[in-house]
């Protein structure tokens, strides 16, 4: 297939040799201009770059060597391709015009074949060197470091992009051929080990590598790089390692940030769990407590009472005067049996465990000596360590309410919904109640905590309070 | 009158079977948790069933659940349940099936030998023996102002506690200290306030006793 035609830009004052070079260009399909002098060849060149450009060394004006050290110095123009004619009479034309710039020359008179062999070669290294051009204005915008370098134990740097230095905070001069330090010193020294096996052995296995260590900045911090590259073989039998390094600070940092928080998260939750277990083992020897109450010692006045009173009916016979002692301590049993009962009901109210909050609030409402009202309430039970809190914050707010508000009516309202469970106890009081840390509300408080909840109490002068416990409730 | 005590403590069991039989009882048989109760209960089919609460094997309220039980599989026993506490829970749950042959009262009134034995004897003959203490907080439940209790006066809602006591006419005139006719009359008017004049004798004053103590409104 016939390669596509060139642009060329063809510098001849002389109208002989400028139809010499373009016939032949033009049959061979490339696109031919035609400039008379170096001034307007630069003119052209800035207008439009051709693939080639083929000029006299010897001509008016600006000459070949001007022309060639123009576009040399020309950041633009500089990868211009140069052929230059030079009079085959005068060799040493040849070797001035390379010196001056030129890529290639061309002895006249030459034959037609040369000059189109000498253009296509022309055109091929141009095209190449459009090519790298390409490349390092990837290389300088891609955000990593481009590098390649020796399979060494230093990282010996045959090139590295600009980016190193936004990296690593050193130019990347520094790391050329360890101009000034090798990469491998900047790579933090708990990583090197690390790095250096996992290149060797990737490479070993001829397959790509993909790596996260630290390096050192320059300003004394780390920071985390990605690093993708593989071993590739070049030319004379050498080998480089190809690749690219990237700056995954801000990565590492968020998730630095993201195992901090959840490790936050994981402790505040374990600090409420342990909260809640030891609540929870409280109210377990409250429990105990109360039913070793009722089991032994209520059990057991119960038992001497009949006892005595079987006695007393004899003695009501026999000894009256004793009989009548008897009577006095008898009372003084039943007192202490009904002060044991009352203890033992504050210490855990059995039927909260047995029949829940529902029916053990409803109990509290029916012994208060004021009206009270249980409005709303859950058909279900709760779990036990939610009936125990809100019981209790239910209990000490009806007790408030009694002793201190001088209220006429409270209300109790108890609901369950998406996960939570709360207790309101409202009253018409004289309010101003405050949760201090003393008070039994403020105790209570740590109870509805340890179950994710919060404990609110309103209370403004004259207008009456208003307790609210909510609790996680799953 | 033949009895089944159900107590796990066996100190206080032996004491109330010796003093149950001091007083004319005929004790069939003794328990010491609910499922030993139901099974001699429903054996037996004695008079009464002198019921614990708490019982083995949970120790919660396993005498309760064996009381309702009994009543549910053999209508005829009587079941007497004795507890540490009164709780209005409970007494709603033994008389949602009526209040004949029920008795709820609180454990230490054991001791209080005369009022014992009287209860037993009222479950026993089909009556009912609420203690005093359940009384009181059921009337404090139910003063709701739309109750039909609410059109009683303060001396028929006295006469009505003490016949949701169990007591006859003749035991109410004597607790209140007024003659046997005034209590008679209170009687009347509140069956008549209840709604109930059209039933007969015997199953108004229960009738009237549960709706007292259920605080049944209209």
């Amino acid at each position: 297939m016939p390669e596509p035609g060139a642009d060329i830009l063809v510098v001849a004052s002389r109208e002989p040799v400028a139809l010499e070079v373009w016939v032949p260009l033009e049959e061979a399909g490339h696109r031919v201009r035609t400039v008379a002098d170096g001034l307007a060849a630069i003119t052209e060149l800035k207008r439009q770059l051709p693939d080639v450009v083929v000029a006299e060394w010897e001509a008016p004006g600006l000459d070949g060597r001007g022309l060639c050290e123009a576009v040399r110095g020309d950041p633009e123009l500089r990868d211009t391709h140069v052929i230059v004619m030079t009079s085959s009479a005068r060799a040493e034309r040849a070797a001035e015009a390379l010196e001056a710039g030129a890529d290639d020359y061309l002895a006249t008179p030459f034959e037609q074949t040369e000059l189109l062999a000498r253009v296509r070669a022309g055109r091929r290294t141009s095209q190449l060197r459009a090519s790298e051009a390409r490349l390092r204005a990837l290389m300088a915008n891609v955000p990593g470091a481009i590098y390649r370098c020796a399979p060494d134990r230093e990282w010996t740097m045959e090139l590295i992009s600009d980016e190193i230095e936004r990296i690593s905070g050193h130019p990347p001069a520094d790391f050329i051929d360890s101009a000034v330090r090798t990469f491998a010193s900047i790579i933090h020294p708990d990583d090197r080990e690390r790095v250096e096996n996992a290149v060797f052995e990737a490479c070993k296995a001829r397959r790509p590598f993909v790596l996260e260590y630290r390096i050192q900045h320059a300003d004394g911090d780390a920071r985390w790089v990605l690093e993708r590259g593989q071993l590739v073989h070049g030319t004379n039998g050498r080998t480089w390692l190809d690749g690219a390094i990237f700056d995954i600070s801000a990565r590492r940092e968020a998730e630095e940030e993201r195992r901090r928080r959840e490790a936050e998260q994981a402790r505040v939750a374990e600090l409420r769990a342990s909260r809640a277990r030891i609540i929870e083992a409280a109210d377990a020897a409250r429990r105990r407590i109360e039913r070793d109450l009722h089991d032994g010692a209520q059990q057991r006045f119960v038992a001497v009472a009949l006892q005595l009173r079987h006695l007393l009916s004899r003695l009501q016979k026999t000894a009256p005067d004793a009989a009548l002692l008897l009577e006095d301590a008898l009372d003084e049993l039943q007192r202490a049996t009904d002060e044991l009962r009352e203890l033992a009901r504050g210490i855990h109210p059995a039927l909260l465990t047995e029949r829940g909050l529902v029916r053990a609030v409803e109990a509290l409402i029916s012994r208060l000596p004021m009206a009270a009202k249980l409005h709303e309430a859950p058909k279900e039970r709760l779990p036990q360590p939610v009936e125990t809190a809100l019981y209790y914050v239910i209990a000490e707010s009806l007790t408030n309410a009694c002793k201190h508000a001088d209220a006429s009516a409270v209300t109790v309202d108890i609901g369950c919904a998406q996960g939570r469970a709360w207790a309101v106890v409202a009253d018409d009081g004289v309010g101003d109640a405050r949760m201090t840390e003393g008070s039994g509300l403020g105790g209570l408080s740590d109870r509805v905590e340890a179950l994710d909840g919060r404990l609110t109490v309103q209370s403004p002068p004259g207008r009456g309070t208003t307790v609210r416990a909510e609790v996680a409730c799953d | 009158m033949r009895l089944v005590v159900a107590e796990d403590s066996l100190l206080l069991r032996e004491g109330l079977v010796r003093l149950l039989e001091e007083a004319g009882f005929e004790v069939v048989g003794q328990a010491g948790d609910a499922d030993e109760l139901i099974r001699k209960a429903l054996a037996h089919k004695p008079d009464v069933a002198v019921v614990d609460v708490r019982m083995p094997p949970t120790n919660t309220d396993d005498g309760l659940r064996a009381a309702l039980e009994i009543r549910r599989q053999a209508p005829g026993v009587g079941v007497l349940v004795l507890s540490a506490y009164v709780e209005e829970a409970y007494a709603h749950e033994l008389l949602a099936d009526g209040a004949a042959g029920v008795g709820y009262m609180l454990k230490h009134r054991v001791a209080d030998l005369q009022r014992f034995t009287e209860a037993v004897r009222r479950v026993g003959e089909g009556g009912s023996a609420l203690d005093p203490e359940v009384i009181t907080q059921l009337m404090r439940g139910n003063r709701s102002p739309d109750s039909a209790l609410a059109k009683l006066t303060p001396r028929e809602l006295d006469t009505l506690a003490l016949m949701a006591e169990g007591r006859s006419n003749l035991g109410i005139a004597e607790q209140l200290v007024v003659t046997d006719r005034a209590v008679e009359k209170h009687v009347r008017s509140i069956f008549s306030k209840l709604g109930l004049d059209a039933v007969p004798e015997d199953h108004r004053r229960v009738l009237a006793v549960l709706r007292y103590l259920r605080g049944d409104s209209g």
